[in-house]
């Protein structure tokens, strides 16, 4: 027994191929641009994340270059054009100064002056760093460059690089 | 009487629906994206401008003369590390551990050039409550200034993964001579 001679009177309809159609069409659509909603705002918040961090790092970068631009001393490294990943300097207050990666992949920037006197922390530079080299070219006395390679919490790998004259060597 | 929605309104709304909703993505995610690209190629931009700045000011200070030619395009060295022989050889060897195509590696096209030229500074350069103490000292210490000095620049420009245009250039006036 069917639904119409159960219920004279009441007319049953469904929905016809074309209706079905353009529903999925506009499903198709409004969940397109959901998605592309949900994708973009976290593709923006990634790079929101990512920017952050090199800008952390220009400003640990623009940090050093003042510090070490006013040293007197290069201890390490030395003038042989080879990359190493310390550097040791003395600022111009004598302080010893060394900037190091450590097993944490942390770049910090230490005072080893004030950590014996006053267990000062190490300024934290950049987290996941993956490399910093230093070198100085040949013979030079007063010139300093490095390069700082991070990832960010996705892999995404960039780099930084920088020259520093310093202009306070003492000969 | 129950009645639902025509074909037509339907499609009128989810026109709408993408006609209000499509700048609004626009303007959040793409123009965003966009400027956050901006932002980091301008930061690594800067630094290996100044890197460059820096490099030949090293030098500089040791020649105490121009390089010779006073105008060059470095991208080859900067991306390369490639030392020619001559006066910007140097250049290249700063460049010769990649860090310069590490540190722009998200730019797809970039152009570098470095170039030296004469430059006068006149009393404008001075406040204005300063130009009257002494005229005479201060034309002879501008004179002094622009026949010792160049000034240096580094002009980068570059195209985005969008293909839009960038540019960014480093001004920097540098003593060649001695005063005494």
């Amino acid at each position: 027994m069917n639904t119409a001679t159960q219920y004279p009177g009441r007319r049953r309809r469904g929905v016809t191929f074309v209706e079905l159609m353009v529903y999925m069409v506009i499903f198709t659509l409004v969940a397109g641009f959901v998605l592309q909603l949900v994708w973009g705002g976290r593709k923006a918040d990634e790079g929101r994340k990512r920017l952050g961090i090199f800008q952390d790092l220009r400003i640990s970068s623009l940090k050093v270059n003042r510090s070490l631009s006013q040293a007197t001393r290069i201890l390490f490294p030395p003038a042989d054009g080879k990359p190493y990943h310390q550097v040791v300097y003395l600022s111009e207050r004598g302080e010893l100064m060394v900037l190091f990666l450590n097993d944490k992949d942390n770049l910090y920037l230490m005072n080893y002056d004030a950590v014996k006197k006053n267990q000062e922390q190490p300024a934290l530079l950049a987290r996941r760093t993956m490399e910093f080299n230093a070198s100085r070219p040949p013979g030079t006395q007063d010139y300093l460059q490095y390069l700082a390679r991070l990832k960010d919490e996705r892999g995404v790998e960039f780099a930084l690089t920088d020259g520093i004259l310093v202009r306070n060597i003492m000969r | 009487m129950k009645r639902g929605f025509v074909l037509i309104e339907a499609l009128v709304a989810v026109l709408l629906f993408a006609v209000i909703c499509f700048p609004l993505y626009k303007l959040y995610f793409q123009t965003g994206l966009g400027q956050q690209r901006m932002v980091r190629d301008f930061l690594a931009v800067t630094n290996v401008s100044e890197k460059i700045l820096n490099r030949i000011d090293h030098q500089l200070e040791k020649t105490k003369k121009a390089l010779d030619p006073l105008g060059k395009d470095v991208t080859a060295e900067v991306l390369l590390g490639l030392q020619e022989s001559g006066d910007w050889s140097f250049l290249g060897q700063a460049f010769a551990d990649d860090s310069g195509r590490l540190a722009i590696r998200y730019i797809p096209v970039i152009k570098s050039e470095v170039e030296f030229r004469g430059f006068s500074l006149d009393d404008s350069a001075v406040p204005s409550d300063h130009r009257t103490n002494n005229p005479q000292l201060l034309k002879a210490v501008l004179d002094s200034i622009n026949k010792r000095s160049l000034l240096e620049t580094v002009d980068s420009r570059w195209l985005d993964t969008e293909q839009l245009k960038h540019g960014f250039k480093l001004n920097y006036i540098r003593t060649l001579k001695p005063e005494f």
